[in-house]
């Protein structure tokens, strides 16, 4: 078979297939102006950053998780007898607030307004009287409390 | 070669990445290294940005969900570094991103590793005039002959946008080679 058929009207230029090469996408571009040093690129090599090759350092956790154990049952420690002590004086105090209004609560209604008014003259006019006449009141006094002779007497007591 | 799919597989297990990472580097270098240096112009910038390229790839290969190929990833990245590589260099130095392109072009009539004649210097000046947007795509298309629907994934832009971008680019790149 004849590479060129017979009778061909069409002509390439001259020299067409002594300057004919095909390009290659990338590689085979032809750089006529920037030159690479002789040797550059087969022996381009990447300097990769070192990297730490030695396992990473392992930290228990059950360590930290220990003296934190620790250290909490230390707080408890020192924590709940303070705790409780605090409960205890705060309740005594309950105890006692609640006792004294108890008792004065008792007093004052041991001592009621019937027994002041019973201790007192029955008219304003006698009150009267006992101001002008302090003898009046001691006899008013001395026939009211029985015990008036003796508290005198127990005073004057050296 | 090796399929991406089963390379990225590779690099994301841990007993094989170091060995899938050495196919990675071999099979991408010569391309990203002419990309990057297309961007940042001298060979000692480029070899910063092509190993830091592939150490984030190294270290970001579980962010790979294989959503796009690898290479448009690899691309992404490259990209990113030569451009953040230019920003801090600019910044570093006190002046305007296209101020220190430019000074960058001039600086190839003295580089050792460019062997482009007056016109070839011409062009990178006008290229390093271009905004960042446009210079990227005038290389990635002119230089790296690069398909617009591969550039609008890496670049994450749309095709009718780089094609103008592209027009733009050489527009400009006409005139100010016309003007000098």
């Amino acid at each position: 078979m004849n590479e060129i058929p017979k009778n061909n009207p069409f002509k390439i230029p001259e020299n067409y297939w002594e300057d004919f090469h095909v390009k290659l996408p990338g590689n085979g571009l032809v750089h006529k102006d920037f030159k690479a040093p002789e040797g550059y690129l087969e022996s381009f090599k990447v300097s990769l950053p070192h990297t730490n090759t030695s396992k990473p350092k392992v930290i228990a956790l059950f360590n930290h998780y220990k003296i934190t154990a620790i250290a909490a049952a230390i707080a408890l420690l020192i924590a709940v007898p303070i705790l409780l002590n605090t409960n205890r004086a705060s309740l005594e105090n309950t105890i006692a607030i609640s006792e004294l209004e108890a008792y004065f609560t008792y007093t004052s209604d041991s001592y009621s307004h019937y027994d002041m008014a019973l201790a007192l003259p029955e008219s304003a006019q006698e009150m009267d009287v006992f101001a002008d006449n302090p003898e009046v009141l001691q006899s008013y006094l001395q026939e009211r409390v029985s015990s008036y002779d003796a508290l005198i007497l127990y005073e004057d007591e050296p | 070669m090796i399929d991406d799919q089963l390379l990225v597989a590779q690099l994301q297990d841990k007993s094989q990445q170091h060995k899938a990472f050495e196919i990675l580097v071999d099979s991408y270098k010569s391309r990203l290294y002419w990309h990057i240096r297309r961007i940042v112009l001298d060979h000692d910038d480029t070899d910063d940005v092509l190993q830091n390229t592939f150490i984030k790839c190294f270290t970001h290969i579980e962010n790979f969900k294989g959503e796009s190929k690898l290479y448009s990833w690899l691309y992404r990245i490259a990209t990113n570094e030569a451009l953040n590589f230019l920003r801090q260099k600019a910044k570093k130095l006190g002046v305007e991103n296209s101020e220190y392109m430019e000074h960058k072009a001039a600086q190839l009539e003295s580089d050792v590793y460019f062997e482009g004649d007056a016109i070839d210097i011409a062009l990178q000046k006008a290229i390093a005039q271009l905004p960042e947007k446009q210079r990227l795509v005038f290389n990635m298309r002119y230089y790296e002959e690069m398909k617009y629907e591969e550039m609008a994934v890496i670049l994450e832009t749309s095709v009718g946008a780089l094609k103008a971008s592209y027009h733009h680019a050489t527009t400009k790149i006409k005139e100010t080679l016309n003007t000098h």
